[in-house]
């Protein structure tokens, strides 16, 4: 069932296309937020991925390696807004990031601020989406092994981080 | 390891991102867009900097990576077939065709002993008062080229062969769709016909044409005009969408498509009752592309308040009763990618098809508001369905809701609801995150003025708000059954709402409606 519509979006079929990003616009939107804290900034990047990826559909050669091709679109799509937009440089883990505005995504970013582009991501596919290590090994091409090892590290870090606030009282 | 989902930083993640979902702006933005460059998004949310930025990312991407590739033309923006279509003096033109259809029942009842079998007869009564000199109401022929011209440009005229005109009974198990076809419709055409599954073969000499997919049900395509080749008043879809069957009309047609073809013009004297619908009976043309089949039947219009079109679509869209080996075609749900758990979404459905799916209520709705031809009913569910969280709703205010459509009520609403501009919190699991308004009494022609059959909760949001609502003090249990007094109906809509005591803030956006509706 997947595949097929993979197949069918790379032959143009939009309607195909569309079933595909109802079922992935949500975790892309979360893993975009790793490297840019905005929800605003999250879904333009999110709307140049999708398109890129339209456009570039028919280059995919294997449709089983679709999800893992789609979330490398999106974080080149981030990294590249934010590349233009020195406001959100990435910032190396221990780091306070300034202040967000109010919105959808401010606690969001509150929770991760300080950390690691690749630690949020990690940990907004793990506990935001409650997705298991395969498939986060999966959309992130890497082995399961590794996943593992830089999720716990990651939560080691958000432990870390809060209990660092908790001590300066923020 | 599933341990570590347990721990509070890890809910407070959870939490955190639980409102966090892309919006439907973004969802039309990268759909709309498709086969073109990346467009600029709606400018009313986004600052010009942000456009910018994401127009230039977009363009670098496409750009500086990747080489175009052509595609398809965007599809443009799908004609609402159900939109009002009558003129602004749609009443004074209906009038002057019941009038005038009257007369010619009149006169048809007290001449048609006299004509013999297989006559081809005109009655086009008009207004003395509309025509300058003599007219012959009836004129009788031995052809349909001898009475075609009589009365054409009459608010209403029967015109028919002597013998096919009177009463007809026509069994159908339900109301298949706005228009189906039934084994008539072959008979005409003088084709031939295979189906298997959801496809439908059509066939006439060397001429084949298959059709297939677009619901569990067959469906096949064909032109409908009025028999004089006059064009419509409105240009909708060239060939639309028939439910394709063994019984039932000939063609069942919509209301709107005999006022737009103006079919009144090609009536046959006689109701043609369809399970228990009374219908007018109408000569309209048909032809079925890509076959060399073309003929002037018999079809049948509804006779009937458009409430009725409802009920019979309500009870037709129930696709969650439909046999089980029928829900899992209906590809409610997103596909599940590998390897990833199930994506919640709600869906609109009616026509025996999704016609909207989004990650809201209001996004299923607008999804769905692009299906281009006519759907009398929808509902709008979560899917997979779900039990939903009881509430404890005994502490109500006062509110007067202004519907769509110009329609007024008198509900409730818990009061924090105003305050937080009209949402219920993200409690509930994603129920709802709009405000819950109780209307103890609601006219079936408010609801469908409103356009709340378009948007229609279904068992599951009637279960869910009944009891809290309607028995002060209630936590939960069945809904009461419909009574003489109305039934308990529960849809989305976009609302405006006031306390009816003028105190605190109003709203205006999105809210879920809880209505018992009366006849």
């Amino acid at each position: 069932m997947p595949i097929p519509l993979v197949e069918r979006a790379r032959a143009g079929d939009r309607d195909a296309f569309a079933a595909l990003y109802d079922a992935t616009a949500r975790p892309l939107l979360l893993y975009a937020l790793a490297f840019t804290p905005r929800v605003d900034d999250a879904e333009d990047a999110l709307h140049a991925a999708y398109l890129a990826a339209w456009q570039r559909l028919p280059t995919l050669r294997d449709p089983a390696r679709f999800l893992a091709w789609l979330f490398r679109i999106v974080r080149h799509a981030a990294l590249d807004l934010v590349r233009r937009d020195r406001r959100h440089a990435p910032l190396p883990d221990g780091v306070a990031a300034p202040a967000l505005d109010a919105g959808p995504g401010a606690p969001l970013a509150e929770l991760l601020e300080g950390l690691a582009d690749e630690t949020r991501a990690l940990l907004l596919l793990r506990h935001a989406l409650a997705w298991d290590v395969p498939a986060i090994a999966r959309v992130l091409d890497a082995s399961e092994p590794t996943v593992r090892r830089r999720l716990a590290r990651a939560q080691a870090h958000l432990r870390a981080r809060h209990e660092g606030r908790l001590a300066h009282g923020r | 390891m599933a341990a570590d989902l347990d721990d509070p930083l890890a809910l407070a993640l959870r939490a955190a991102a639980d409102d966090v979902a892309p919006s439907d702006a973004l969802r039309h933005a990268v759909l709309d867009a498709l086969g073109d460059r990346p467009a600029a998004r709606s400018r009313t949310r986004l600052a010009p900097a942000v456009v910018a930025g994401a127009l230039a990312a977009a363009a670098g991407l496409l750009v500086a990576l990747w080489p175009r590739t052509d595609s398809p033309e965007p599809r443009p923006p799908a004609p609402r077939a159900d939109a009002p279509v009558a003129p602004p003096d749609a009443d004074a033109q209906a009038a002057a065709v019941a009038r005038a259809r009257a007369q010619n029942r009149a006169i048809y009842a007290a001449e048609h002993a006299r004509w013999p079998a297989g006559t081809w007869v005109s009655i086009a009564w008009r207004d003395p008062a509309t025509v300058a000199g003599a007219y012959k109401p009836v004129v009788v022929g031995a052809s349909l080229e001898d009475v075609a011209a009589a009365g054409a440009d009459a608010p209403h005229r029967y015109l028919f062969r002597v013998g096919e005109e009177g009463d007809v009974e026509t069994f159908v198990s339900s109301w298949y769709a706005p228009r189906f076809a039934g084994g008539g419709f072959v008979a005409a055409l003088g084709i031939e016909s295979w189906q298997g599954g959801d496809a439908v073969v059509l066939v006439k000499g060397e001429h084949r044409v298959r059709f297939a997919g677009a619901t569990p049900f067959p469906r096949v395509r064909a032109t409908i005009a009025a028999p004089d080749g006059s064009p419509p008043r409105r240009t909708g879809d060239a060939t639309p969408e028939l439910w394709f069957g063994s019984v039932g009309p000939a063609l069942m047609l919509t209301p709107q498509d005999a006022d737009e073809l103006g079919l009144s013009r090609f009536e046959v004297p006689g109701t043609e009752t369809v399970g228990t619908v009374p219908c007018r009976r109408v000569r309209v043309t048909v032809e079925v592309p890509g076959l060399d089949a073309k003929a002037t039947l018999v079809g049948a219009v509804p006779d009937v308040p458009y409430a009725r079109l409802v009920a019979a679509s309500r009870a037709r869209h129930r696709f969650w009763e439909w046999g089980e080996g029928l829900v899992p075609t209906l590809a409610l749900a997103p596909p599940t990618l590998p390897g990833l758990p199930s994506i919640e979404t709600w869906v609109a459905f009616g026509n025996d098809r999704v016609l909207g799916r989004g990650a809201s209520p209001q996004a299923a709705i607008e999804d769905a508001d692009r299906f281009p031809d006519v759907v009398y009913q929808r509902y709008v569910l979560r899917w997979p369905r779900a039990e939903l969280p009881v509430r404890d709703e005994r502490a109500t205010q006062a509110v007067r809701v202004a519907l769509p459509g110009g329609v007024e009520v008198d509900g409730r609403v818990r009061p924090t609801a105003l305050e937080r501009g009209g949402a219920e919190g993200s409690a509930g699991s994603g129920a709802s995150r709009v405000a819950v308004y109780v209307v103890p009494s609601m006219h079936e022609a408010e609801w469908i003025r409103a356009g709340l059959h378009r948007a229609e909760g279904g068992d599951a949001g009637v279960s869910y708000y009944t009891s809290l609502t309607f028995e002060p003090g209630g936590r939960g249990g069945e809904p009461p059954p419909p009574t003489a007094d109305g039934e308990l109906r529960v849809a989305y809509a976009a609302l405006s709402v006031r306390p009816k005591d003028g105190a605190g803030p109003g709203f205006d956006g999105w809210g879920v409606i809880v209505a018992r509706v009366v006849p």
